[in-house]
């Protein structure tokens, strides 16, 4: 298959070709200046996105951008905010840190003037339910029985109530406004809304053990929350009871729900936590390189490797560049993958 | 000494370029037509040996994905029908079908499409001025295109291209790639040179060019059918999630430079590599080389 061309005479014409690639570098850099200077001056409060769809700015750097179908992205208040728009309401998945409330009703609103029923939390994080409070109180409820409260209905894993009710060193108790007012304990909670399925799925011991993925299944749109977040390595939390295998296992979940589209590009979307808009293709990356890291990690503990000797080792090296430090991550594997396995229990065969 | 010597040439070399394009920059032509490559700089992308990573620009970080990489992982479900992106298009048995968009009223240029046969792939080159999208918006495989006419060259820029690879042997791109091309066409011919920038992986700009010529009997059949790729399990018996990797080691690539007679250093690639005062370098290191093995 490959072109062996390349052999006695690999040096001299790798470095002919060298000589000339520098020359066209040079000679290509100084039209790309003048592109890049030339598209700086032009400040957009309008764009497209790359399917030509429009992508709304907002003054205050929020942006909103259509996903696919009923679903929006709106993106720079702190983790990513999904919204599905529908004429019976909307569903809002997380809530953003709670710095830009009034900013990012404002752009909910622009969406559509409906009432806002339901608010989905992917986790307890403070960036992922900050705004709580404020969309809930924005929005009303269906009245049905479990309608206690005023304002949207909040969804999320038990787990999530549980901390957000609870006063825990370095975070004070939330206000009983922002909390989930329906929560729940089995693998799966269904709702329908607006003509759609949405699946609120259970993703136990991953970033938290709290952690839910949302997916819109007529729309195609698979929320992923913190297990799956382009800025970093997936995050971690042992102290509330998160899991590095448990994201792995939460990721290949997600890849089994996501269907690619023609040639690998498209079809289901994914919302990361944080980033851009995904679909499969990129969740299969992100998942290849938590696996690959795992992998390492493991091979070294079996060899009897200690954490230290394991971090020396840089298992994540080609990836620190893109997603940063990874030693939170590096721990996490050693504590999950170093710790002793329960014993088998002995079976009686007689 | 050499170094300071290359540079001079360079710079040389760099005015008359310059001198030539400014004299050809006359007028706007059109690329309209299909378009067979008939070479390029680099072997085609998608066979290299492990271990050879020769001519790349990359960081001594990435290598480490090279000295991991297993074959097996475009037997995975999702990868098996992975197309070139807009990095690698020209770095391929390319052909492609150029065609324009004009506004009707006023007969003002907005797109120029490429359909590219190879995993029938279509590229909108956005002509009208518009800017790029959000961050927050979709990588996709040919990204976002916006181009410009400098005289009879184009200038294409785009972003928002999907994680890929440099080289199909583990040297992966981030998604924060840009690519700038130059389309210039000469007569029935056209030369497009490719400069591929990811700060996050390479140390510089990743340069190559292709050429191809204007073909009237183009069979651009091959790979046209939509959704003619469907991927399925390959190989049984493999655990959920397993993707297939080794653990690193720089001695896999040993094969592939003894191979071809090469010091293993000089297949590491690195800036420094391409550049012609790297010729005295590889000069000391085969000798070393040469030496070691005489003395075996």
């Amino acid at each position: 298959m490959r072109a062996c061309n390349n052999g006695g005479a690999m040096s001299t014409s790798t470095m002919t070709r060298g000589f000339v690639i520098g020359v066209t570098a040079a000679w290509l850099g100084v039209y790309g200046a003048k592109t890049l200077a030339a598209k700086a001056q032009q400040a957009p409060t309008s764009k497209p996105d790359s399917s030509g769809q429009t992508t709304r700015v907002n003054n205050d750097d929020l942006e909103t951008l259509h996903v696919q179908k009923d679903v929006y992205l709106i993106a720079g208040a702190g983790a990513n905010i999904t919204v599905q728009v529908g004429p019976e309401g909307l569903v809002v998945v997380d809530t953003g840190d709670g710095l830009k409330n009034e900013q990012v009703l404002a752009a909910i609103r622009r969406l559509s003037p409906v009432p806002i029923r339901f608010i989905i939390n992917t986790s307890d994080d403070s960036d992922h339910t900050g705004g709580n409070q404020a969309v809930a109180q924005a929005g009303s409820a269906f009245r049905t029985r479990s309608s206690f409260y005023d304002g949207a209905e909040v969804v999320a894993h038990e787990n999530v109530l549980k901390r957000m009710s609870t006063q825990t060193p370095g975070r004070p108790m939330l206000p009983e406004a922002a909390w989930p007012t329906s929560t729940y304990f089995v693998p799966e909670k269904d709702l329908h809304h607006n003509g759609e399925a949405i699946l609120v799925l259970y993703q136990p011991a991953a970033h938290t053990n709290g952690d839910s993925a949302v997916y819109f299944r007529s729309s195609e749109v698979l929320v992923a929350g913190d297990v799956f977040d382009l800025s970093r390595y997936p995050v971690v939390d042992k102290g509330r009871g998160g899991t590095a295998t448990g994201v792995i296992n939460a990721l290949n979940r997600l890849l089994d729900i996501a269907v690619a589209g023609n040639y690998e590009e498209g079809g289901t979307m994914i919302i990361p936590g944080h980033g851009h808009i995904c679909d499969e293709a990129d969740l299969v990356e992100y998942r290849d390189m938590a696996t690959i890291i795992r992998d390492r990690v493991q091979d070294m503990v079996k060899n009897g490797r200690t954490l230290e000797q394991v971090k020396e080792a840089k298992p994540s090296l080609e990836y620190d560049a893109i997603y940063g430090s990874p030693d939170a991550l590096v721990e996490a594997l050693y504590r999950d993958l170093a710790a002793p396995r329960p014993a088998a229990v002995k079976r009686n065969t007689k | 000494m050499l170094r300071a010597n290359g540079r001079k040439h360079r710079h040389l070399l760099l005015l008359l370029a310059m001198t030539l394009v400014s004299r050809s920059a006359v007028a706007q032509v059109s690329l309209t037509g299909d378009w067979q490559q008939t070479d390029r700089t680099e072997p085609i992308i998608a066979s290299y040996y492990i271990g050879d990573f020769t001519a790349l620009p990359i960081k001594p970080a990435a290598l480490q994905g090279g000295d991991s990489w297993d074959e097996s992982r475009w037997s995975q479900p999702e990868r098996q029908c992975t197309p070139y992106g807009a990095s690698q298009v020209f770095r391929n048995a390319a052909t492609v079908r150029l065609s324009e968009e004009r506004d009707p009223l006023t007969q003002t240029l907005v797109t120029i499409n490429m359909f590219v046969s190879t995993f029938a792939q279509s590229r909108t080159i956005w002509m009208d001025g518009r800017p790029h999208p959000s961050k927050y918006a979709a990588h996709t495989w040919q990204g976002f295109s916006t181009g410009k006419w400098d005289g009879n060259i184009l200038t294409v820029t785009t972003t928002h291209l999907k994680q890929f690879w440099h080289r199909r042997n583990g040297i992966f791109t981030s998604d924060q790639t840009v690519v700038t091309e130059q389309f210039i066409r000469h007569g029935n011919r056209m030369t497009i040179v490719s400069m591929i920038e990811d700060p996050l992986v390479l140390t510089e700009p990743l340069v190559y060019s292709a050429n191809m010529v204007n073909a009237t009997d183009v069979q651009l059949g091959a790979w046209q059918t939509h959704g003619n790729c469907q991927p399925d399990i390959e190989i049984a018996g493999r655990p959920t999630g397993y993707v297939p990797n080794v653990m690193p080691d720089p001695k896999r690539g040993m094969e592939f430079a003894t191979k071809y007679g090469l010091p293993f250093e000089a297949t590491r690639g690195g800036a420094e590599t391409l550049y012609p005062e790297y010729r005295e370098k590889l000069k000391k290191l085969l000798d070393a080389s040469n030496q070691q093995a005489a003395s075996q």
